[in-house]
Order: structure tokens, then sequence, then C-alpha cells
């Protein structure tokens, strides 16, 4: 089982007969793909695995669940993943409701144009030239993928897309293709790192995180966290975003990946991660999916070691014009192995969030623990609110539990709060807050206060 | 048409699964509609000529959690069936089933047609067979029905239970190669329902259970189940809430061992407006060997903000608590677990009308 799930070349081999959903874009073709590897300077295997990836996703199938990507615009993709291609755009052309929302949360002019995909680097150099040194001391590899791949090529083949194959899905083939961008971190045997790392200080091309792979490695008995994304909404070039995250969490090795994704609502967020842990390893994701028109994500966690460990916790927003189809896989192959899995959702405007898990316990894990427990809030009766987990259990030996409840908002509620000086919108966004509260807690302070501020702006714009 | 799945919302649409088909050579064909039609008189003869306008389009679905290799239609004898049956009446509790072909093998190839309204029926399929059983509740009525199968059973079942009146049915379904139950129910305003479902041992068992709840109306289920050898029980129970004040709770209950399967799904579907409805569902298995397994997938559609809905999931081994206590007390290991395998279905012997206890109580013997 566990060969299949790491490294197996013949995958890569796998030519699917099946019928061809769509073409790619014209233009979209292994020329481009060389020049793209060529300005990038990659090693022989990079381009050809970009090569095989092009292959697969030519001739994938669409996904057979979920969002309907029918309005995916997949024909920008090849101006703007062009090698000499200009990828900023003026600040003019993003939207007004991006800009009034920087302005709301307070956000400073450089931080606006980045986010906005319009500014070059951040003014943050110096901070991460002294966190670099600090980390260099200590063994730590924290680099942007492209120069991994240049400067450490062994250890990044060794690793790169062996979690998710190119034939996981047609967009992990497309990712496979064209990605661009992301970080590898690389944390040694024992290192414990006493701060949280930002992917943040490593995208210095504006734009670029929109097909961006990061790849952790935790050796034995290490310890991270890192912290993907912001909370600010970000403006995207192309409507697709189509990122991966890879993680390989040791024997005894502790990784927190924290992240809180909003794409401008134009986004087809399409990501995939997944984790795999070793023996009393450990693995927490704590998600907010906040953003974007359509999302489709389903951050997996593979136990592989006996007595490793996984939390999920996340929180997904859909508001008007939102379809969100999100949710935890978590995979038990090992005796003694424990999950998590803790899944908010909040739906207003007419939004739609659907959460579709899944929860595998195998033959092998006996004395497992599992426990997936879903909460929705429904803040009217135009959106909608689906729950749909899956639990498969193949073995006796096992202790499973899941939970789901969708609440209200009831009137007596907001009355009450009303009674008390509060306006209907405040009242709401109390209530809203105090259920998303376990998740907040989990983020560092500046993230907590502007996710915060976010939700209170969401709501005033669906209810107000 | 009631569709099992409708993921949509305000025009939005989700992608859906659609299940692979198989057509076979060996699937009735029009010279099997001929005998049937040969031994039709009334409405009926028309009907079952339309429905296999439709019947022939669909192959046989090829399901993942429960497969259906190695199956194989019987041989039909059709016996005379000449009934004033009210087609409309079919036609508008016409629904989707386990399998739209399942739904269109009933209508089109019956070997028995049943009609009951009011009072107390007792139901007996023994052996194989396709049957067909509409029901019309005007103010009250219990069913039972007990299948026993052999090779290969089909049933379709439509029942309205109409304004104000109480339905009691108790479905019991045992043994059998293959065998496909497919039920709908329609609770108009104020109707109340308790249903009982026993789906015990059989190779491969599919259960396909839709009730319809409108305006205050109530439906209180339960389903036992018990699986064993290699065999496949899936079962699907779906409660479609359409109007305000109404309750349904959906408990599960059973036990799997062997190499056996259980697959269960519990949806409740709340469509928009039912304001004020409960919605609950539990279910529980005992899974007591190592090869046994259990696919939960219980869901939850709602489109309504003013619902209490929940559901909740899980699976155990024989809790070893109980068991020390049990043989403590002076009860040998082998005793304990009976006592316990037992106590998950003594809930159903409890209700059981006394004519019939007797019968099941003889399954339950079989399952300890």
């Amino acid at each position: 089982m566990m060969e299949r799930l790491i490294i197996d070349d013949s995958r890569f081999n796998f030519v699917p007969k099946v019928k061809t959903a769509y073409k790619a874009p014209p233009g979209l073709d292994e020329k481009l793909i060389m020049e793209i590897s060529r300005a990038k300077d990659e090693p022989e295997w990079m381009l050809k695995h970009r090569l095989e990836s092009l292959k697969v996703f030519n001739e994938w199938h669409n996904p057979r669940f979920g969002v309907d990507i029918s309005g995916l615009d997949l024909g920008k993709i090849v101006s703007y993943i062009k090698p000499d291609a200009k990828k900023s755009t003026s600040w003019e052309e993003v939207p007004e409701e991006v800009k009034e929302a920087f302005d709301k949360l307070g956000i400073p002019e450089a931080e606006r144009k980045y986010l906005s995909g319009v500014g070059a680097q951040l003014d943050s150099e110096i901070v991460y030239q002294n966190m670099k040194k600090e980390l260099e001391k200590m063994g730590v590899i924290f680099l942007d993928m492209e120069s991994a791949v240049r400067e450490y090529p062994d250890l990044v083949k060794k690793y790169f897309m062996k979690l998710v194959p190119i034939t996981d899905h047609k967009f992990a083939a497309l990712h496979g293709a064209i990605w661009s961008g992301g970080t590898f971190l690389y944390v040694p045997a024992g290192v414990k790192i006493p701060m949280p790392l930002q992917a943040y200080f490593l995208m210095s091309n504006p734009g670029m995180g929109q097909f961006e792979h990061t790849i952790i490695v935790a050796e034995e008995g290490s310890e991270v966290t890192f912290i993907e994304g912001c909370s600010a909404p970000r403006y995207n070039i192309i409507n697709l975003h189509a990122g991966m995250v890879e993680i390989y969490v040791k024997k005894g090795a502790k990784v927190k990946y924290l992240t809180i994704q909003n794409w401008s609502k134009n986004t087809y967020n399409l990501n995939t991660k997944r984790s795999i842990v070793d023996e009393e390893g450990s693995m927490t994701w704590v998600s907010g999916s906040l953003g974007s028109q359509k999302t489709m994500l389903y951050p997996m966690t593979i136990l592989k070691g006996k007595g490793a460990r996984a939390e999920s916790m996340s929180i997904t927003y859909a508001g008007p014009g939102q379809h969100m189809d999100t949710g935890s896989k978590v995979v038990h192959l090992a005796p003694y192995t424990s999950s998590i899995v803790s899944a908010k959702s909040i739906s207003l405007g007419g939004g739609w969030a659907f959460y579709r898990g899944l929860l595998k316990i195998t033959k092998e894990a006996v004395k497992s623990k599992a426990s997936v427990e879903c909460a929705a809030l429904m803040l009217d009766n135009r959106s909608k609110s689906d729950t749909v987990p899956i639990i498969e259990v193949e073995t006796d030996r096992a202790d499973v539990g899941h939970e789901a409840r969708i609440g209200r908002i009831g009137e007596d509620q907001i009355f009450y709060l009303m009674s008390r000086g509060l306006s209907e919108q405040e009242a709401k966004a109390m209530i809203v807050k105090g259920f998303v509260e376990p998740v907040v807690k989990e983020l560092p302070f500046e993230y907590a206060v502007e996710l915060n501020k976010l939700l209170e702006l969401e709501i005033e714009k669906s209810i107000g | 048409m009631e569709k099992t799945l409708v993921i949509e919302h305000d025009g939005e649409k989700a992608v859906v699964w659609e299940t692979p088909q198989i057509f076979s050579e060996n699937d009735y064909d029009y010279e099997v509609l001929e005998k049937a039609l040969e031994n039709t008189g009334g409405p009926l003869k028309e009907w079952r000529k339309k429905k296999y306008q439709e019947y022939k389009e669909w192959g046989f679905p090829r399901w993942k959690r429960c497969n259906l290799d190695g199956m194989s239609l019987p041989e039909l004898s059709f016996k005379w069936i000449d009934l004033d049956v009210d087609i409309s009446l079919l036609e508008r509790l016409d629904f989707e089933g386990a399998h739209r072909k399942f739904v269109l093998l009933g209508d089109t190839f019956f070997t028995d047609f049943r009609v009951y309204g009011d009072g107390k029926h007792v139901m007996r399929f023994d052996g194989d067979g396709i049957e067909n059983v509409l029901v019309v509740v005007e103010k009250e009525a219990e069913i039972y029905k007990l299948s026993s199968t052999d090779r290969f059973r089909n049933t379709v079942m439509r029942i309205l239970v109409k304004k104000n009146a109480s339905l009691k049915f108790f479905n019991l379904d045992f043994f059998g190669n293959f065998s496909f139950d497919n039920v709908f129910i329609v609770l108009e305003e104020g109707a109340r329902l308790v249903l009982r479902d026993f789906k015990a041992f059989g190779y491969r068992k599919t259960g396909h259970i839709l009730v319809k709840l409108n305006k205050s109306s109530k439906a209180d289920m339960k389903s036992f189940f018990y699986q064993n050898g290699s065999g496949i029980t899936d079962l699907l129970y779906l409660m479609r809430f359409e109007g305000e004040d109404a309750e349904g709770k959906l408990k599960g209950n059973g036990v799997v061992d062997g190499a056996g399967k259980i697959v269960f799904r519990g949806i409740l579907d709340v469509k928009r407006g039912s304001k004020n409805i409960v919605a609950e569902e539990t279910e529980h298995t005992l899974i007591l060997s190592p090869n046994a397994r259990m696919d939960a997938i219980p869901s939850l559609w709602v489109d309504e903000n003013d619902v209490t809905a929940s559901h909740s999931a899980s699976s155990s081994s024989l809790d070893e608590d109980e068991l020390f206590y049990l043989m403590t007390r002076g009860v040998d290991e082998i005793e304990a677990k009976k006592l316990i395998v037992r106590g998950v279905f003594n809930e159903l012997l409890d209700e059981l009308d006394e004519s019939l206890k007797g019968e099941v109580e003889n399954v339950v013997n079989r399952i300890v």
C-alpha cells in the first residue's frame, strides 16, 4: 500500500484512456513548457516531469463531483505563464471591491499593491535576511521553489509530486505542467523552529502564487509552524488558482500548517494539499477558506506510522455567489493512530457551503481513534449548507464517531442582542465571531485581527 | 419522477457522480415483455408497454460500494393480473429508487401486483420474484411485509399516506442472493408514519427508502441490519422535508460479522420553506470481526435556516467493559456476546405483532 502512495515512478508513465472533457487551450503545448523550463534554468528531470504532466492534463477528465467549473477560463493561462509575459497589471485594473476591502482593513500601501499583484517586492527584505541567517545556522533550507530546484535538485526530486502524483486529478496534472513559485522548507532532524515561517516572504513575483508548489519536509523529531497566504483579499490575474502542498512529517516530528485563503471573488480555487505522517508524528491543519467564487479543497492526511496523529480545524465561509466545496480527508494506515476533524461553515446571502469529507480506517489501523465534527451556521434561508462525510471502517478494533449539526441564528438571539443596543448587523457579526472563535484562536495575532475584521466586512456587505 | 439527489442551489449545479451502467445481453427483452402482456388485463397492460420503452434504455448499475458481479435475472413466470389501478397515481408516485433500472424492472416485469388500502395487511414474498405494491392510506393502516428471497428479488412500493392518516409499516427482508427493495412514501399534511426496516443476511441486499414529509407530518423510522459471510447490505434512507413543522427521526442500529459489509446512507434533505422542522438521524454499527466493514455516509442537505437538523454515525466493537460486567455476573464470554447482539434487535422484537414475532425471532436466533 505504502509504496503506491509514495514513490512509484510507473505511475508517471500512465497514459489514461479516458474521454477528453476539453482540450488544453491553444498554445499550451510542449514548446511553451520547454520555454518555461529553460527560462527557469531547470534540470532535465523537471522538464520531463512537466511534459508528462501536460500529456496527462490533455487526456484526463474533469472532476466527476464538486463544483461546476464550466466558467473556468483556461485560455488566459497561456499568456500568463509565458516566461516573457509582463506579469503585473495596473492598479486601475484591480476591482473596486478589493480596493475597498484594503481600505477598510487598513492595509498599508506597499502591501496593497503586493496583494493585488501589482507591486514588486515587499519591504520585508531586511526582516527576511535576518531570519534567513538564523535558519541557516540551524541547517534549515527555506527557499522559493525555483531556487530549491536549482540548488538542491536531488533533495527536491525525492519529494516533488511524490505524495500527489500527476494522475491524481486533472488539475494536479495541470499544476505539474505549469507550476511556478512556492516554497521549499527542509527542517533537519531535531530542529525546532521557534517562530512561525511565512510563505509571504518568498513570493517575490507578483501574481506568482497561482500555481505555487510547496514542499515541507520535517525530519525526525523536528518541529515547525508554517503560515501560508494572507487574510486580506488577493486579486487574481487569471481566474484559476491551482496550487499544491506536500508535507512529509517524519518520525516524531510536528508540523502545523496555517492557511487563510481569500482569493478575489472571480477565482476558481482548485487546490491540492496532502501530508504523510510517520510514526508518532503529528500534523495539524488550520484553514480558513473565505475567498474565491468556487473552491474545491480537501486537505488530506495519511497516517502511515504507528501512533501518528492528525488534527484538522477549518472554517469555510460562503457568501453571495460563492460555492465552496471543502472537507478533510484522513486515512489511518497504522495501529494507534488518531485523528480529529472539526469543520465549520457559515453560509449567508445565498452562498453555498458544502462539506465533503473522508475518514478511512484500514484493517491495519487497530486501536485507532477518529472523530469528525461538522457544524454549519446558516444566516438566512437564501443560502445552502450541505454535509456529506464519508466514513469507511475496515476493522473491528477502532473507535470512530461522527457528528454534524446545522444551527440557526434564532430570531430570539438576534432580538436579545438588539435589546442590548446592538444593530441587527452587529448582532449577527457577534454570533458569527463566537462561532469561528476556536479557529481564530489558533491564528497568530495579526491574522486573527484581520480575519475578524474581514468577517465583519463580509457580513456588512451581504446583510447591509 | 422523484429523483434521489438533486444537488443544486439557485440555478447553480454541483457535479454529481454518475453511476456507470452495464448493458447485458441477458436482460429481459421484448419476448419476455410479450409474455407479461399476455398475462395482463386492464390499465396495467398499457403501462407495462410504456415502462418498457424507458426500461430498455437503462443498464444495470455498476456500484462502487456494492458490486453486483455474478447477478443474473431469473426466469419469470407470469400469472394473470387484471387490476383497476389508478395509473396517474402510479405516475405521480414515480421515483428513481436504488437505481432507476430497478424501479423500471418492477414496473415492467412484475410477477405480482398488490393494491392495499386501510386496515391490517400481511404480505409474504418467498422464493424469487418481482413485486409491485401500491398502498393508499385514507385513515389508518398497518402493513407487514415479509420477504424471504432465494436467488433474486426486486420490489417496488409506492405508498401514499393521506392527510392526517397514519401508517405503521414493518418491512422485513431476509436472505437471498440478490435483493433490491425500492420504497417511496409520501406523507401528506399531518400524516404519521412508523417504519421499522429489518434486513438480514443475503449476498447483496439493497434498500432504498425515500420519505417525503409535507407540512406537520411525522416520521419515526428505525432501521435494523445484520450482515455476515461475504455479503454486502447497502442501505439508503432519505427524508425529504417539503413543509413546515414536520418531524423526522431515523435511528439505525446493526451488526456486521464475518467478512460482511454494511453501507449506511442516511440523508436529511430540507427544502427551502420547511420552517421549524426537526430532522434527526443517528446510526451505530457493531463490528464483530476483523474482516467486517462499515461505510457510513450520513448527509445533510439544508436549504432552510430555520431548522433543527443533526446527524451522527459511529462504529465500535464489543464494549470490553460491558463484556467484563456480564462475565462477572457469571455469564461466559460467548453468552455475553450473544446477549449484547440480541440487545440490538430486541427493540424490533418488542414492537412486533405476536403472530409474527416467532418468525422474526427465528432470524434473530440465527444471527446470534
